[in-house]
């Protein structure tokens, strides 16, 4: 870079730099550097979309305070699997919010991609997805995370995710006489 | 705390603070967010014992599960609902009030009691002309004349209404939802269709 160019002008080539090339550099908090191509990360993530328009990608790592080398691999990752995969007609619509958004069944790549994950990366990922405001990989996670209760009692779902009954015994008695009929075959 | 949490009896009686549910450090922060455990809730299956067993959990899950917002947008996440059984009308199965059949197995059968026959005392008189998107039609007598009846037998709310005097014989009627099926049906309101044979 030229040194007599002015502060303002220098910003400017870098931009432009940063704006020809293909893919973002993103940092994790702990410093550890990950490509990501820029037209997925763009599709599919509305805060790095944001970052990309507004012209605030670092060349040298975008930092991703909140995001461990775990989680931002495995964004990247997805960003990237994403990218080569021919997405379905479901997958294009994404106007649909995702709050209102009717239920999609994951991709099979999809499911591989979550199915992989151990407990505690599938539950950072769904924090990193939630910070990237990627609506798609939220998706996926956290119907991955309701699979894991499917089928499974109240005690069941306590022990997997380590959660305390605060329920007296008459309490929980109460609820069960009250819905008996979905107890039955406990 | 959420202002969603459930009352529970004064009454009883607590040997320490009310614990919120503490999941473990990996997943706290994902369990413990207002915003992303309703997300992963919604997402449980739509079958009849799904939400009741997971509101056994604790008591913070049962504020969700219970709540008329995340009902609404459980059912708008689902979209189908799931077919529990079906009504009839023939009087001479099961007692003249209990005239609901489940089609699914336990623990998501639901028992014919809890669909009792929303017509009082006369309910012999009355026959189901149709059953759509969570609401029944019915037709009946109210007095001399005839009415119809449009009933969610979940909430057990009922809305009557009573037939033009040319209105003639009714032989089908349908109850149908006035959203198009893009909003909760079961929310929206809703048209009555009677046809009947000249003469």
């Amino acid at each position: 870079m030229e040194v007599d160019k002015g502060k303002g002008e220098a910003e400017e080539t870098r931009k432009v730099a940063e704006a020809d090339r293909d893919t973002v550099t993103l940092k994790s908090s702990d410093g550890k550097l990950f490509e990501v191509s820029k037209e997925a990360a763009a599709r599919l993530s509305t805060v790095l979309a944001g970052m990309i328009a507004g012209g605030s990608i670092d060349d040298n790592g975008t930092d991703l305070k909140q995001i461990g080398s775990e989680a931002l691999e495995n964004v990247v990752d997805y960003c990237n699997k994403h990218a080569n995969s021919i997405p379905s007609a479901a997958l294009i619509s994404s106007s649909i919010s995702f709050n209102t958004a009717p239920f999609k069944e994951p991709e099979e790549w999809e499911r591989k991609f979550v199915d992989r994950l151990s407990h505690d990366a599938l539950f950072d990922l769904v924090e990193a997805a939630n910070f990237l405001g990627m609506e798609r990989l939220l998706d996926v996670t956290c119907h991955k995370i309701s699979e894991m209760m499917k089928g499974k009692s109240p005690d069941q779902i306590r022990e997997v995710f380590n959660i305390k009954n605060d329920y007296t015994k008459e309490e929980l008695e109460e609820i069960r006489q009250e819905l008996a009929w979905a107890f039955y075959d406990d | 705390m959420s202002e969603r949490e459930p009352e529970y009896g004064p009454e009883v009686p607590e040997p320490e603070p009310i614990p919120r549910c503490r999941p473990r450090p990996s997943s706290s922060s994902v369990l413990d967010s207002d915003d992303l455990l309703p997300v992963i809730l919604r997402r449980l299956p739509p079958r009849p014992s799904s939400l009741p067993h997971a509101s056994l959990v604790c008591r913070r899950w049962r504020g969700f599960l219970t709540s008329p917002h995340f009902l609404r947008k459980f059912r708008a996440f689902h979209r189908a609902a799931p077919v529990l059984g079906l009504f009839h009308n023939n009087t001479n199965l099961g007692g003249p009030d209990h005239r609901f059949v489940a089609a699914v197995d336990p623990p998501d059968r639901v028992p014919a009691s809890l669909f009792r026959m929303p017509c009082g005392q006369d309910h012999r008189n009355w026959r189901f002309l149709d059953c759509r998107h969570g609401r029944a039609l019915l037709l009946g007598p109210m007095g001399p004349r005839l009415e119809v009846l449009v009933w969610d037998p979940m909430t057990g709310t009922r809305r009557r209404a009573p037939l033009p005097p040319d209105a003639g014989n009714i032989h089908h009627g349908a109850v149908l939802c006035s959203c198009g099926h893009v909003d909760d049906c079961r929310s929206s309101q809703f048209q009555v269709v009677n046809s009947s044979k000249a003469g």
